[in-house]
Parts: structure tokens; C-alpha cells; sequence
């Protein structure tokens, strides 16, 4: 053999580092101390009875006061269509009003988890004479969190990362991330009253026609706080959970490599508390068909990446980070390792405040303080609004990966809004880049069948991916047969 | 004098190594476009049977009877066209080809004369310099030298004497010309005018052989860099080297040379080589006529997939240096400026970069949504509004002229760039074009009306590589440097397209004496349209030698395309650690083998370069699909696959299919090696 065979073996390439691999491995091990009963605090009643403070600062963009101590429903026919704060204002009234309990009940579920399951609706037949929201609510609030999206299922929902591929994230405790779809009775009533359940339906609907005003879908992120048998913790994950994040308990499917991929279709399950780390919150208004995207996040989620490595500080809630792997460095924010999918991944926020102009980020700002003081000594306090971006309106729906779909089309806001909890991977793009009403590509997976690729046609309801996604699964249930 | 002018097409040809002694003809359709006049089902791209003025190969006519590769001849033709001295392009007038026997101005032609010069420079050249590409020849700047052990003036008579390959110029005439070799026993021999064919018995012929012992040629010596014959008409064709590389031992070490880059490599020779093609038509009356555009031939790596399109050909970037600095359609672009009144054909200019993205899956690993994707792009119709398109308002495409979106890893074409661009993008006219068709202002029924002469020009080039010139498989960066072409091809009846050669006085040929010299080196000086790889107009330009377009190409070419494959960016994108192709539509990364096609479905997909010596341990999938060491690409290159459309395999290889379908056929590798991952893949965080 050559000398020259032998010496290529010297330049073969850097393997895998396993030093890196082990500390993710590490991570995983979770955390011993004691869990509280996993019952739900009275945050609610924090809300509602926190004083308006004495000397507000000046803002260019605060609370209003008629929020407090109850808000009211953030009524779309009214928008004021007047500033980028108004837009932010929507976004935060409607966050406080979602958080609130839906009756003076005790126990009484919060607003967003009355809502209705999107695969309650967006079922083949849909609901019949199944009222809204499709279930009873003395199961109270219910959430399925995390659910398969396949051909044959009901549900709609996209239950992996945004973006390409099975993407999961999982946090810094070694579990998944999980997430949940929900909307509102307008937009459940929307989607009766035109029969989208009905493929048919879909495929014929007018592109131009818009989801009414005060439709309301939501998508929330959910750590496992802890993983319970009889409704009692095992292993616990985040201690003293319920302290500082809103919880809730839920059987969540398990989630596991087959075949090299990413899947919960494995047919296991398991009783876990959830603890919530990131909300969508995502509206229509009046000449705004296009939605105000908006989204929240747990100040413990992940640093800003300008500040990475962040030199072992902690969030300001004095929790640990979420999602953030301490003092790692920015070689290795955000990045998903195909080889080991369900090891750490670690996160950083690309665009503080969704990298919007600066009156945009001062508003945000600016609310964030003015809302803390109402929210002091409730979980709620730990989250923030991190932005929310929209258009120029007046039938503005955004095209093919966000592109203007006419000329002076325009987007406005937090241009770079991702929430690290939910678009982990690809917070270079806001919302309307998967979010429009251009073509959509879908795969579709079912069990038994190979992956179908679904082309959904571009009309303005493409806003939402439950409808996106629904109409994918339901052209691949067609195809099938 | 004649009123006539005449032309040589194409005007840039490809020859293709192989191992074996035959070889087939250069395709003469574009890869993956619709063929005219066809069923439908058709598309262009596949190679011509000897013999034959255009009937496509297939699958069975990719090997020779002992399982050696075919080589690609080149076919050269000369056409002849009204003498004009305000040209066009397109001309707007067919021509007539000239073959042996045709009549042009009352005279009969009685012979045509071919003269070529193939070389190889490239051990006596500098680095391949990727971060900048063209952009490191500015303002005479050159980058680093290659075999730096060999001296430090790339000038040196003994550099020049040993590391240039050259057996000097061949001629050959007649109708069935047997081949005349561009070999060391072969006499070297050119056209002098008033004199005819000289030989040229003292010409300084220079093989590795010749000057370095003990040299490793797995497959064999580098003793010729191929033939030239004639065909029944009297047309050229030109056949390159045999694929074969050679290392030397090390004067310093006394060890042979390692293979320890993937496109430089000291010590190293292969056997590609370009020229400069001439022709001289000889009438009945005794007299003759030197044909005015002459052409140019390389002869480089075969093609494994000869059917798929580049989403950014050569033809794309070369048309578009000359659309931006060499006035060719004024039309289109004037004064520094596209012109919107500009209306781009939707089947010549727009649709083909549809086509593009849909016919990558056949040698990728893209996922179903890419597929399903790139599926209703292809299915984008004249007459659609572009807003209901999915490429409605072009979100999905990175805009050339917006340096943001040069790090955009969501935008297409989803591969990798060159000379310090992350990702591909369309080049600037391609854009425009784009942009048109967004904005309604596309033609739904025109074409680009080519006469023959000028189809073959452009569908040579529509089959090449672009985009990536880092360096590329066919031809590289040079190609964006409008010195590097004939500048008067408006007055001089030399035509568009023109490769500039440096005139050479063969008669001062000596032996002894290197008769080649340094050569063409681009001197970018100035950057007139703003242009990320500045180009302009050097008119010092003293034109090319034979080897100075091959010359810039990876030292041997099989460990750039064993390791083009699969990349993270380069530059390292923040955050992100996917793997991208390099050159997806003419190195196969993932393929369909025809062989495990059974019914109606496509089967699970292998890499195009597997089997033993492939596999990562542990898995690393930034070096799959491909062998780990590089001597391996040396010694099993020609084993490789070939992709082409299902409806040309032959039933010995189980056809035909689906012709939807491209498939892989006649691999000699063994099966084994990694499992074909679906994109996206991804390193390890932090890893590269």
C-alpha cells in the first residue's frame, strides 16, 4: 500500500465531540427536590386584586387601566387601528383576559383553557350537535397536549417544531417540549357555519375569504414539571413548579427515536404536570384578516444570543434557565442534532423583543413594565410579551414564505418574532413565514401508508395551520382511499 | 474574399473522461428540458449515439462490452452565415452547416481542416481559492501557488517544462479520420497559413512520465490527453483523457505525495486538459477559408447525471456576464439596467428554472415536502397567475440582489454557494427573469428562436455546472470574467460566446523549450455593476493558452467530487449546523437504483458513492456518501452510477420505467456503507 494511502487517514475528519455528548447526557438526569401538591394555585385572584400602583411611570405604550382588576374580551370590532401600540395593546389585553378564570367558580378553568380543541371542529362530519367547545366542562380544562397529526386522525394540529422536519426540542431537564393547539368560539363557529370540516368545502372556498373578526387560535409550550402516577409526582423535573409557572396536569404521548426519526406515534403514554413556558396568542381585528401575531414567553425560557454565554447568570425570575444550556456558547445555540434528537438542545433568542424598530421594542417594553405591577405575587408575573407582528391590513395576507403577495404589502411589528419555546429552530423568520396564504406544502403521516407531500392551494385561510394541516390530512385520507 | 462567415458550434464543447477506449457523443438537448417535437414524456439531456446526428443513448450504451466507463466525445460543426459587422444575438438568421462536400459561394468544400490544442496546466498553477473565487485575482493579486516544492516563480522554465502536461497541437481532416493522439508517439502538427498542415517533429511534448519516476497511477500512466477524429460529414470529435491521476514521490520526503485536500494536491497530475479548436475549410478551387469563430473544448469529469438540470447552469452564469457587460441583448439589459418593458419567455427562460427544482430529487435525499414542493413548482403553467403559484410573490427565493438574504437558509435554491456566499443563488438576469414572471410581464407563448449554430452554444452550456465555482466540474469562476471571451464579437464575425485564445507561433517550437507559458490569469480591476465576484474588462487580456480554462479546476478532480457531496456552509452560518448539497444536480449524492424499483413505488434511496470504504464510523453524516479516503474516488470513479430517465434504461437493466422517473443505472459498487437519512440533516452542535 502506498505511503499516501496511509497518510489520507491522518486528515479524515474531526469526529463527533464526546465531551459534548456526555454533558447532554448529564443534563437529563433529573433534579430530586420535592414537589408541592400538583394542585392549581389562586393566581387568578393575584390578578384581580393587585392595587393599581400610585405613580405609573410614563409610557409610550402602557396597561390601560380598565384592564384591571378584570379585562375584558380585547373586542376586535373595536380596534383602534391607530398605532403599533395598539397592536400591542390588543396583544397583551388578550393575553390578561385569556389567563383569567372563565367564572367566578372556584376551580373554574382560565379563558384559554375553555377553549375548543381545533380536532373537536376540524373532523371529518364535523362536530354535529356537539356544542362548542366539544367537550364538557365539568372535565374541565382539558388540554391535549401534543398530539399525532395523520391522515386518519381528527386532530389537526402540527404538534412538532415549526419548521422543517421533526424538529423537537427538548429542554434542559432532557424532556420534550410540548405543545397545544386551541381556538375560540368565533373562529369554532367560522368553521361550522362554513363547514371546513368538509374537504370539499375547503377546496372550494374562495381564496379571498378571511377568518372573521375575533377568531382566536392559540398554541401553547409546555415543559414536563414532573411525571405523576395517580396524580402524584415521581420524578420531578422543575421543582416547586406550581410556584412559578402555570401548570396542569395531562397524559402526554411518549416520545421516541424509530428508525432514526423523531416520533409520538410509539402508542405510549404518560401522566405528567405541565408546566407552560410560551403562548401564541393570534386574532383577528377589524381590517386585520391577517391576524396580530403575537407571542409571550416564561422569562426563564432562554438569554437574548447577544448575551450568550452569559457567564452562569440567572433569568430574573431566579429560576434556572428553561432552555439554556449555562455558559455554553453561541457555537451551539439552536441547533438541532439529528443524531441524538432527544438529546439538550440549547437556546438562545435571536431578535430580542422580535427585532422590531425601536418605538416598536420601547412599546413592548413599555408595557411589560406597566402590566408587572398588576401581576406581582402570581405565577403570570413571570411571563412577558415578547412581541407580536401584523401588516399594513386592509386584506393584506402575506404570500409564499412571508413575501409581499402585492405591491405595497407590508409587514410590521416584531419582523423577527419567534418564540424560542416554539420556533426554536428557525427564529430567523417571523410568523408569516409559514404563516400566509400562498401555497402550503404539508407532509402527511399515517400509520401504514408511506409519507404523503400535500399541496394545500393558496387562499387566505392558509393563515392557520389547523385548517392547513386538516385539509393535508384530509387530500392524503383521499388519495388513500 | 467570402461573403459568407463562418462559425464553429458549439462555441465551448465538453469532452467527458472514461476509462474505457469508446465513447458516446455530447448531448445535444438540454438537461431536463421538454424535447421539441417529443411525446411529452422526454426530456432532454442524454448523450448521442456515434453515428448519429442526435438519437439519444441509453442505458446500455454507458459501458463498454468489459464494464469501462464510456468516455463523452466532443462534436465540433461548422456553420456559415452572412457576413455582418453589427451582429445580435440571437442572429435572427439560420445559417448552413459546411460539411465535407456542401457548396458555399459557388464553391465546393473539399475538406475541412481541424486544429486542436489540449493541455493540462494544472500542477503549475495556484490554490483553488474558495473564500473569494475570481475576487482573488484582483489588481494583480494571484493566490498561493500549488507545488510550491517545484520553485516559487510559476514562471520557472523547469515548473513549466515538468508540471505542464502537453503533447502539443494535432490536426486531422477528412471524412472518418482514424484518431490522431495527444500522445507523446503521435507527431505534433498544426495549420500554417499558405502552407497547410505542418508537422511539428521537435515540438516540446511534456507527460509526468517524462520527467518524474516511480510515479502511482492507480489507474494507469498519464500517456495522452485523448484524440481527435472525424466523423462520415467531416464534423470533429474530440475525446479527452482516460480519468487517470498520478502522485510523485516527494523530493523532500522521499514518500509519495499524500491526498490531503480535496481540490489541491501536490505531486498530483489527472489527465483533463482544454484548448483552443480551429478549422480551416479547404474548396475545390484549391482555395481556403480560415473559419472565423473558433471554438473551445475541456475534457473533464463524466457525467453521472446527465439529465439533471443545475438550478444555475454555465449557461446561466456565462449569459449572464453577457447579458450585464458584454451588451449582448440590449433589449434585456442597457445602461447598467434590466429593462422592464423586457418580457422573458416562460418556456426558455422562466420555466427551466422551475424544471430545475424539480428534477433535483432524483439525486438528492430531499424530503417529501421538498419533493411535493419542487412537484408544484414544476407544474407551474404559462398561463397561471403567479400569485396562486407557491412561488407567488417569490418569498421562497433568494434574491441575488439583496445581500441579506445570502445567509437565509430558508430561501432556493437550498444549496451551497461559492467564493464567500453561504447558499446559491440564481444568478441576477436569472432573478429578473423571475421577477417578470411575478409581475405578469412573462410570455406565455414566445421563445427564444435560436438557429441550430446557437442552440448548440447554449445547450453545451445549459448542461454544465453553475453557481458553484469553488471550483466547479466543467469550467469555474473564469467564466465571470468577460476578458476571458472575445471582446468584438459584434464586428468581427467571431460571434458571442468566444473563449479568447492567445496566438501562438507554433513555428518557434523547439524541443527542450516549453512551448506553453504561464497563461491566462484574470486581473479583476475594477467592479462597474457592483457585483458580489467583481468583474470587468481587462483589455490587456493577452488571451488563453491551450490548458488555461482546465488549469483552475481541483488537482485530481476526484477528490473535489468524492468530497462535494454534502457541506455545512461556508462560511459557518450562527446557529446553524444543516447539511446542504454542493453540486446536487451533477454530483448524485442520493439516487433511485432501477435495480430495486419493483412496482409502482419508488424505492428507499442509496447513496451514489457507496459500498466498501464509504461507511462513517461512528455515523457522521457530514461525511457520508463518499469515500473516506481519498484514493478511493482515484481508483473507483468510473465505477460509479449514472442517473437517466426510466424510459431510456434498457430491459438489461430492467427498463424501461416510468419516464418520470430517473434512475440509477449500471453501478459496478458493491452495495454497503451509511443509510440514506432524509433531509435535513444535521453535526453535531459547535461541530463542523
Amino acid at each position: 500500500m502506498p505511503e499516501h494511502r496511509r497518510a489520507i487517514a491522518g486528515v479524515l475528519p474531526v469526529l463527533v465531540p464526546l465531551l459534548l455528548l456526555a454533558a447532554c447526557t448529564d443534563r437529563r438526569k433529573p433534579e430530586t427536590a420535592p414537589l408541592p401538591r400538583p394542585a392549581e394555585p389562586q393566581v387568578e385572584a393575584a390578578v384581580q386584586t393587585v392595587p393599581e400602583p400610585a405613580a405609573a411611570p410614563v409610557s409610550p405604550c402602557p396597561a390601560k387601566p380598565e384592564w384591571f382588576p378584570v379585562t375584558p374580551f380585547p373586542d376586535g370590532e373595536d380596534f383602534p387601528n391607530s398605532s403599533n401600540c395598539d397592536f400591542h395593546q390588543w396583544s397583551y389585553q388578550a393575553f390578561l383576559w385569556l389567563l383569567q378564570p372563565s367564572s367566578a367558580e372556584a376551580g373554574a378553568p382560565l379563558n384559554f383553557e375553555t377553549f375548543a380543541d381545533p380536532g373537536a371542529v376540524l373532523k371529518p362530519g364535523g362536530p354535529g350537535t356537539v356544542p362548542y367547545p366539544g367537550r364538557s366542562p365539568s372535565t374541565g380544562a382539558k388540554v391535549l397536549a401534543r398530539v399525532g397529526k395523520s391522515s386518519n386522525s381528527v386532530d389537526a394540529d402540527d404538534v412538532f417544531q415549526a419548521g422543517p422536519g421533526n424538529r423537537v426540542l427538548v429542554d434542559q431537564a432532557g424532556n420534550v417540549v410540548y405543545y397545544s393547539g386551541l381556538l375560540n368560539e368565533p373562529f369554532w363557529d367560522f368553521v361550522v357555519d362554513e363547514s371546513l370540516f368538509d374537504l370539499k368545502s375547503l377546496l372550494d372556498i374562495a381564496p379571498g375569504t378571511d377568518f372573521p373578526v375575533n377568531a382566536i387560535e392559540l398554541k401553547v409550550s409546555w415543559r414536563v414539571a414532573a411525571t405523576l402516577v395517580g396524580g402524584a409526582p415521581v420524578k420531578v423535573f422543575i421543582p416547586d413548579a406550581e410556584a412559578h409557572f402555570h401548570t396542569m396536569p395531562a397524559t402526554v404521548p411518549l416520545v421516541e427515536v424509530v428508525d432514526g426519526m423523531v416520533t409520538d406515534n410509539t402508542g405510549k403514554t404518560q401522566d405528567v404536570l405541565l408546566a407552560m413556558v410560551g403562548m401564541h396568542v393570534v386574532g383577528v381585528v377589524k381590517d386585520h384578516p391577517e391576524f396580530i401575531w403575537a407571542t409571550f414567553e416564561h422569562k426563564a425560557n432562554a438569554p437574548d444570543c447577544d448575551a450568550v454565554p452569559t457567564g452562569g447568570s440567572e433569568p430574573s425570575t431566579g429560576l434556572p434557565w428553561s432552555l439554556y444550556t449555562p455558559n455554553s456558547t453561541l457555537a451551539i445555540q439552536n441547533q438541532f442534532d439529528v443524531n441524538a434528537p432527544l438529546n439538550v438542545v440549547s437556546v438562545c433568542r435571536l431578535a430580542p423583543w422580535g427585532g422590531g424598530n425601536a418605538q416598536n421594542t420601547a412599546n413592548i417594553e413599555a408595557l411589560n413594565r406597566s402590566v408587572a405591577p398588576h401581576l406581582a405575587g402570581s405565577v403570570w408575573a413571570n411571563y412577558e410579551l415578547i412581541g407580536a407582528v401584523w401588516t399594513t391590513g386592509d386584506g393584506d395576507i402575506p404570500g409564499a414564505n412571508g413575501a409581499p403577495m402585492r405591491e405595497g404589502d407590508q409587514q410590521i411589528g416584531s419582523l423577527g418574532l419567534a418564540n424560542t419555546s416554539m420556533e426554536t429552530f428557525t427564529q430567523d423568520a417571523n410568523c408569516f413565514a409559514c404563516h400566509n396564504g400562498g401555497v402550503h406544502t404539508v407532509t402527511v403521516s399515517a400509520p401504514g401508508r408511506a409519507p404523503s407531500g400535500q399541496i394545500v392551494a393558496a387562499k387566505h385561510l392558509n393563515l392557520s395551520h389547523f385548517i392547513v394541516n386538516y385539509q393535508a390530512a384530509q387530500q392524503a385520507a383521499q388519495a388513500a382511499e | 474574399m467570402s461573403t459568407m462567415n463562418f462559425r464553429i458550434h458549439p462555441a465551448i464543447g465538453f469532452a467527458r473522461v472514461g476509462n474505457s477506449k469508446d465513447f458516446y457523443l455530447e448531448p445535444v438537448t438540454p438537461a431536463a428540458w421538454p424535447i421539441a417535437n417529443g411525446d411529452g414524456s422526454r426530456t432532454g439531456g442524454l448523450p448521442v449515439k456515434p453515428g448519429t446526428e442526435d438519437t439519444p443513448i441509453d442505458s446500455s450504451d454507458l459501458r463498454d462490452s468489459s464494464g469501462a466507463l464510456k468516455r463523452q466525445a466532443a462534436r465540433f460543426r461548422i456553420h456559415a452565415y452572412p457576413a455582418s459587422t453589427n451582429e445580435t444575438w440571437p442572429m435572427g438568421v439560420d445559417g448552413q452547416e459546411v460539411v465535407i462536400g456542401s457548396k458555399v459561394d459557388g464553391r465546393q468544400v473539399k475538406d475541412i481542416v481541424w486544429m486542436v490544442h489540449l493541455a493540462n496546466k494544472k500542477a503549475n498553477w495556484y490554490i483553488i481559492p474558495e473564500e473569494n473565487g475570481i475576487g482573488a485575482y484582483t489588481k494583480g493579486a494571484v493566490p498561493p501557488l500549488r507545488n510550491r516544492q517545484d520553485g516559487p516563480d510559476i514562471g520557472a522554465g523547469k515548473r513549466l517544462a515538468t508540471l505542464v502536461i502537453d503533447p502539443g497541437p494535432r490536426t486531422v481532416q477528412g471524412a472518418n479520420a482514424t484518431p490522431v493522439a495527444f500522445d507523446q508517439p503521435t507527431t505534433a502538427s498544426y495549420w500554417q497559413d499558405g502552407k497547410g498542415v505542418t508537422p511539428l517533429p521537435s515540438y516540446p511534448k511534456s507527460f509526468p512520465g517524462d520527467h518524474f519516476p516511480n510515479l502511482d497511477c492507480p489507474d494507469g500512466p498519464i500517456d495522452t490527453l485523448g484524440e481527435l477524429r472525424t466523423d462520415a460529414q467531416g464534423r470533429l470529435l474530440v475525446t479527452g483523457g482516460y480519468g487517470r491521476a498520478c502522485g510523485r514521490i516527494d523530493p523532500n520526503t522521499g514518500k509519495p505525495f499524500p491526498l490531503n485536500s480535496d481540490i489541491d494536491n501536490d505531486g498530483w497530475f489527472d489527465d483533463c486538459s482544454d484548448g483552443p479548436v480551429f478549422a480551416v475549410l479547404v474548396f475545390d478551387d484549391g482555395s481556403t477559408q480560415t473559419v472565423q469563430g473558433h471554438a473551445w473544448v475541456t475534457a473533464t469529469d463524466p457525467a453521472y447525471a446527465p439529465q439533471t438540470l443545475n438550478s444555475v447552469s454555465l449557461w446561466d452564469d456565462i449569459h449572464d456576464v453577457w447579458v450585464r457587460h458584454m451588451n449582448l441583448r440590449p433589449e434585456l439589459f442597457a445602461n447598467g439596467s434590466f429593462q422592464t418593458s423586457y418580457q422573458p419567455s416562460f418556456d426558455d427562460e422562466v420555466f427551466p428554472i422551475f424544471r430545475a427544482a424539480a428534477v433535483q430529487q432524483w439525486n438528492t435525499n430531499l424530503n417529501v415536502t421538498g419533493t411535493t414542493a419542487h412537484g408544484a413548482v414544476d407544474a407551474i403553467k404559462a398561463g397561471d397567475d403567479p400569485a396562486s403559484t407557491i412561488l407567488g410573490g417569490l418569498g421562497f427565493i433568494r434574491n441575488p440582489n439583496d445581500p441579506a438574504q445570502f445567509t437565509d437558509g430558508r430561501r432556493m435554491p437550498l444549496a451551497l454557494g461559492d467564493a464567500g456566499d453561504p447558499f446559491l443563488y440564481l444568478r441576477k438576469t436569472q432573478y429578473f427573469f423571475l421577477e417578470q414572471w411575478n409581475a405578469g410581464k412573462s410570455d406565455a407563448n414566445g421563445h427564444i428562436t435560436l438557429n441550430a449554430g446557437e442552440a448548440l452554444d447554449r445547450t453545451m452550456l445549459v448542461n454544465c455546472l453553475g453557481g458553484r465555482f469553488s471550483p466547479g466540474i466543467d469550467l469555474t469562476f473564469i467564466v465571470r470574467d468577460p476578458a476571458l471571451y472575445v471582446q468584438d464579437w459584434q464586428t468581427s464575425g467571431i460571434g458571442p460566446f468566444r473563449i479568447k485564445p492567445k496566438p501562438l507561433d507554433y513555428g518557434k517550437a523547439q524541443a527542450g523549450t516549453p512551448f506553453l507559458g504561464v497563461g491566462y490569469t484574470p486581473n479583476i480591476v475594477n467592479n462597474p455593476l457592483g457585483d458580489k465576484q467583481p468583474i470587468d474588462t481587462d483589455p490587456d487580456s493577452p488571451g488563453l493558452e491551450p490548458g488555461d480554462a482546465s488549469k483552475f479546476m481541483a488537482l485530481p478532480w476526484h477528490t473535489d467530487y468524492n468530497s462535494c457531496a454534502t457541506h455545512t456552509t461556508d462560511p459557518p452560518i450562527p446557529m446553524n449546523n444543516l447539511l446542504y448539497w454542493s453540486w446536487p444536480a451533477q454530483r448524485p449524492v442520493a439516487v433511485y437504483a432501477a435495480r430495486d424499483v419493483s412496482g409502482s413505488t419508488l424505492p428507499a434511496q442509496r447513496f451514489s458513492v457507496r459500498g466498501p470504504g464509504t461507511k462513517t464510523e461512528p455515523f457522521d453524516p457530514a461525511q457520508v456518501g463518499r469515500f473516506q479516503q481519498r484514493i478511493d474516488m482515484v481508483q473507483s470513479w468510473h465505477r460509479i452510477g449514472v442517473v437517466v430517465q426510466g424510459d431510456a434504461i434498457a430491459k438489461a437493466d430492467g427498463g424501461p420505467f416510468n419516464p418520470a422517473w430517473y434512475l440509477e443505472v449500471q453501478s459496478l459498487l458493491e452495495d454497503g456503507g451509511d443509510p440514506v437519512v432524509p433531509w435535513p440533516n444535521s453535526v453535531a452542535p459547535g461541530g463542523s
